[in-house]
């Protein structure tokens, strides 16, 4: 009864809740909301490079540090998978080069952070531009954009016999291995560990660099294969991909209950934001309501969901005194 | 040991101090780090294209920065105390296009109130964010994250619901020439970013109120038992950046406006601050994030 | 049993939404069976999706919608990216799609892009039409061309060679680099300078992605990187009036020609003031109407979208679809100072 009550009280029930209460109103208010079509397959492909890269952006903020710069990683894997096609080198190649070009950006991010001891929002809001900038000089005003059917497949196909597109198959087997990894491994406590006080991690034998750098380089990846994923859902390698990604990731995870300060949260949280963020913007979608009205309710959405537990709090706090107040001026 | 030698030792011992003074020096005031990588740069880019070195593109470069400085002034408010505010680029774009909008809807109206309106509106901004972070308690990259989208939104719906085309010929000569004036031959959007940043400098050195922004971001729990109202001073200082962004916005118009100030008849598309907004919301946050935190040197506060 | 919860959870919550789908198909399949005609009722319910939106030229074509629009008692409605950005165009012809519109009138900003998403659409009975700017050949049924591009593109040259007297370095300020109708402008464009002008040299084209800031400043660089620049063309009404007041900013205006297409009331005071001789454009509101009127004809079933088809385009008069599923609106109109207050868009 205990779990379950400190369980129906926590972040998650309230996602969950939220979750509930969106589907329902985009069932309300949209005829097309409940169809299969756009439950299995345009609301995930619209969230899915989002959903992708809020994973290891997880595991980074819980360690207390944060990456800026993985919508710039993604333009930059994706204009480089382009240039690579559009030189006629072989497909898997240019995908792999642009894996590494991710891993090696991440790499780059992960030791000014951990070398250098710079702070990680100076550092990943530098790479952010330097990313960007690289992009444009990769690509210069162009875009590639005849890509072959079977690679646009990946990123607009579905899985045979179903509706579901393979994006999204990706990001549940990724979703399962993150969430071993957070919260069953010894990675996942050292992880927890850093955040909450890193001098204390470092003093108990952690490699506090050692993981950080890892945690670093595997977002650039996840931002490289984003980029696969994009490039392909668009057919289109521009440099001006996903500009603006990076916050909303950011805010799907802090939604997600993820503490920005560190050492609090968890991956199910995460996965539950990223579908009421995408429901959202599905169902607004749906009426014909702009991008940036999204943006409005989405921002509205994370104030809210931060503030309300605080005022929540504190008027029971204020309760609890007047009580106590009460309580001892009764005592005569 | 002879007087010879000792004296070439202790001239040796002169020069070894003096050196490491200074490299002591340069390593430490981070300013002067940043000067020497702008001279580097000028000087690298000013062999390649003579054409860079000249007054007329300096001016342009000046230009174009001026509104990035007034908000990065701002910014650097927000920054000494350890906090962020993300929402700078959307306030720019809100104020402007509302400023713009009243000018054209109250056309008798007087410049000073006009501005004063646009201004006020920047400290409402900046004061709901404030509030977000210390009544609400929210963490404040939290908070300016939200209201950046929310902001944002904003400007489209106002934008979209009123009017589709805010000309030149719209807005009063006095407010177009705001931007387009010369005095002693420097536009004054230049001087204008120059006395903002003189006078909150001159602010955050001298006054006892800027001293405490130090304090609080230096450790923010000593500052607040040290008896410091903390809420007042973070709400107080978040408001800076609203008129910074304010004052941001309606430079950010006059400098729009400025090169259609000679043709009345041209068109801005009232979209267009809306697209100042939503240009500015994103690439422009970041910029004078940086801006900020690069002048103000340290991130958590210990500036020089 | 909290742990096994949180991992399990996610796997699980989608597990979850899929079994709903599948249950919960209550209305259209949509999908992979494709629906004849049009799944809706018969009211024509047809969407336009400029390249982008709050843009006075896609706006003015706008108009010329609802104007055929009501002449045939059918639905407008426009949405659209607020950038020029062909990837921002997807995600609103999916929720068209889903919303089993009759008709879907776009202007691409990357053909190829945009194609798998309209692919999808007409494989559920969507009727495509595409205006200004055509997306690829398979993804649409029939073309609205608002002038002849060979046409568009050698008079653009002719019009800037008469203001520099045929020599002289000039540049191109265009609009995304991915645009179909830009690209093929500029090809003929080349091509004219090739065959006629000897003394002119095409020294560089710039992209300003119809975005105002980014059109004004790429007019600066050009003008900072090639000081004796003679001309300038922008084919795009965002660049035009960018340059336009690029050139007036770094008080150009008059020494350096400039033309290209742009509406009448952004550029009339340039054009009295001598900045811009000349420039050219068709009448966007009939576009518009145009291509309200084709789409609604194939939603109807009258017309096939089958070259050599022939229709009544309401006030605009018969039309016949070309080759390669074309229509073309006419020929284009100069404007200058002696013709600019006639009109008013």
């Amino acid at each position: 009864m205990k779990r379950l009550t400190s369980f129906l009280t926590s972040w998650e029930a309230l996602l969950v809740l939220l979750l509930l209460i969106g589907v329902v109103i985009g069932a309300i208010l949209s005829p097309y909301f409940l169809s299969s079509y756009n439950l299995e397959y345009a609301l995930p492909s619209n969230i899915m490079e989002i959903a992708i890269m809020a994973l290891p952006m997880t595991l980074i903020i819980i360690a207390g540090e944060i990456d800026l710069s993985v919508a710039s990683v993604l333009g930059l894997a994706s204009v480089v998978l382009g240039l690579l096609w559009e030189r006629g080198f072989p497909m898997w190649l240019a995908i792999g080069v642009a894996l590494v070009v991710g891993l090696v950006a991440g790499c780059l991010n992960g030791l000014l952070v951990t070398r250098l001891a710079l702070p990680s929002l100076v550092v990943t809001i530098g790479t952010l531009a330097l990313y960007r900038g690289l992009a444009y000089v990769v690509l210069g005003d162009q875009a590639v954009s005849d890509f072959p059917t079977a690679f646009t497949n990946l990123g607009f196909g579905t899985i045979p016999g179903t509706e579901v597109p393979w994006s999204s198959l990706i990001f549940a087997i990724l979703a399962v291995i993150f969430g071993v990894v957070l919260h069953f491994s010894r990675w996942g406590r050292q992880i927890y560990a850093m955040g909450n006080n890193k001098e204390a991690a470092r003093f108990s034998g952690i490699n506090v660099g050692g993981v950080k750098l890892m945690l670093f380089m595997l977002s650039g990846v996840i931002a490289a294969l984003a980029g696969v994923i994009f490039t392909s859902r668009f057919s289109s390698a521009r440099p001006d991909n996903a500009v603006g990604f990076e916050l909303y990731v950011v805010t799907v995870v802090l939604l997600g209950g993820v503490n920005i300060f560190g050492g609090r949260g968890s991956l199910l949280g995460v996965v539950l934001a990223i579908f009421i963020v995408g429901v959202l913007q599905d169902a607004l979608s749906l009426l014909n309501i702009s991008g940036d009205i999204q943006s409005l309710a989405i921002g509205l959405l994370l104030i809210l969901s931060v503030l309300g537990p605080n005022i929540a709090q504190r008027i029971q706090v204020v309760v609890a005194h007047r009580r106590l107040a009460m309580g001892s001026s009764k005592q005569v | 040991m002879t007087t010879a030698s000792q004296g070439v030792k202790r001239v040796k011992q002169r020069n070894q101090a003096n050196q490491a003074r200074l490299l002591g020096l340069v390593s430490r005031v981070r300013e002067l780090g940043l000067l020497v990588v702008l001279l580097l740069i000028i000087l690298i880019v000013g062999v390649q294209a003579p054409r860079f070195l000249s007054i007329d593109n300096f001016e342009q470069i000046l230009l174009s920065v001026a509104i990035l400085a007034i908000v990065a002034v701002g910014e650097t408010l927000v920054v000494l105390t350890r906090n962020v505010d993300l929402s700078v680029g959307s306030m720019v774009g809100l104020t402007a296009f509302v400023t713009a909008y009243f000018f054209k809807q109250l056309p008798g109206i007087n410049l000073l109130l006009g501005i004063l309106l646009g201004c006020a509106l920047g400290l409402l901004l900046g004061m709901i964010n404030g509030l977000l972070v210390s009544f609400g308690r929210v963490p404040a990259i939290v908070a300016t994250l939200g209201t950046l989208y929310v902001y944002r939104g904003l400007v489209f719906i106002f934008a979209s619901n009123t009017t589709s085309q805010i000309n030149a010929s719209d807005v009063p000569g006095d407010y177009l020439a705001l931007a387009t004036t010369q005095i002693f031959g420097i536009p004054s959007l230049i001087l204008i970013a120059a006395v903002i940043a003189v006078i909150v400098g001159y602010f955050l050195h001298a006054s006892p109120s800027g001293r405490q922004l130090y304090a609080i971001g230096s450790n923010p729990d000593a500052a607040n038992m040290v008896g410091r109202a903390l809420c007042h001073r973070r709400r107080d200082q978040c408001c800076g950046p609203g008129i910074a962004g304010h004052r941001g916005g309606c430079s950010r118009r006059g400098q729009y406006l400025r090169w259609l100030g000679h043709h009345p008849g041209c068109d801005v598309r009232g979209d267009c601050p809306g697209h100042i907004a939503k240009r500015v919301k994103h690439p422009e946050h970041f910029p004078v994030l940086a801006a900020g935190a690069l002048w103000r040197g340290n991130y958590w506060g210990r500036g020089a | 049993m909290k742990k096994l919860f949180q991992t399990l959870g996610p796997g699980f919550l989608v597990f979850v939404m899929l079994l709903l789908a599948a249950c919960g198909g209550t209305t259209s399949t949509g999908g992979s069976t494709p629906t004849s005609g049009t799944g809706s009722s018969n009211s024509l319910n047809i969407v336009f999706v400029p390249k982008q939106v709050n843009n006075p030229y896609f706006d003015t074509a706008a108009s010329g919608g609802k104007l055929a629009a009501t002449a045939l008692s059918g639905q407008f409605k426009q949405v659209g990216p607020s950038s020029a950005n062909a990837a921002a165009q997807v995600p609103f012809i999916t929720s068209l799609t889903q919303q089993h519109v009759g008709a879907i009138v776009i202007s691409g900003d990357d053909p190829n892009a945009v194609a798998p998403s309209l692919k999808q659409a007409m494989a559920q009975g969507i009727k495509v039409v595409s205006y200004d700017a055509d997306v690829a050949p398979d993804a649409r049924n029939v073309f609205i061309n608002q002038a002849d591009s060979e046409q568009i593109g050698r008079s653009e040259v002719d019009l800037l060679a008469q203001q520099i007297n045929s020599a002289g370095q000039i540049a191109i300020l265009s609009a995304a680099s991915t645009a179909a109708n830009q690209n093929t402008w500029i090809g003929f464009m080349k091509d004219e300078l090739a065959k006629k002008y000897p003394n002119m040299q095409l020294v560089k084209v710039a992209y300003g992605n119809d975005d105002d800031q980014t059109s004004f400043n790429q007019t600066l660089a050009l003008l900072q990187q090639y000081p004796n620049l003679k001309g300038i063309i922008s084919p795009t009404t965002v660049g035009i009036a960018a340059a336009g007041r690029a050139l007036e900013s770094v008080h150009k205006g008059g020494t350096v020609a400039l033309t290209g297409l742009g509406t009448p009331n952004q550029l009339r005071a340039y054009v009295k003031d001598g900045t811009i001789k000349g420039f050219e454009l068709w009448n966007p509101s009939d576009l518009g109407y145009l291509a309200y009127y084709v789409a609604a004809l194939l939603v109807q079933g009258k017309i096939q979208g089958n070259v050599g088809d022939t229709f009544t385009a309401g006030k605009l008069g018969r039309y016949t679809i070309g080759a390669n599923h074309v229509v073309l609106l006419g020929p284009p109109t100069v404007f200058n100072s002696a013709n600019i207050d006639q009109f008013n868009f």
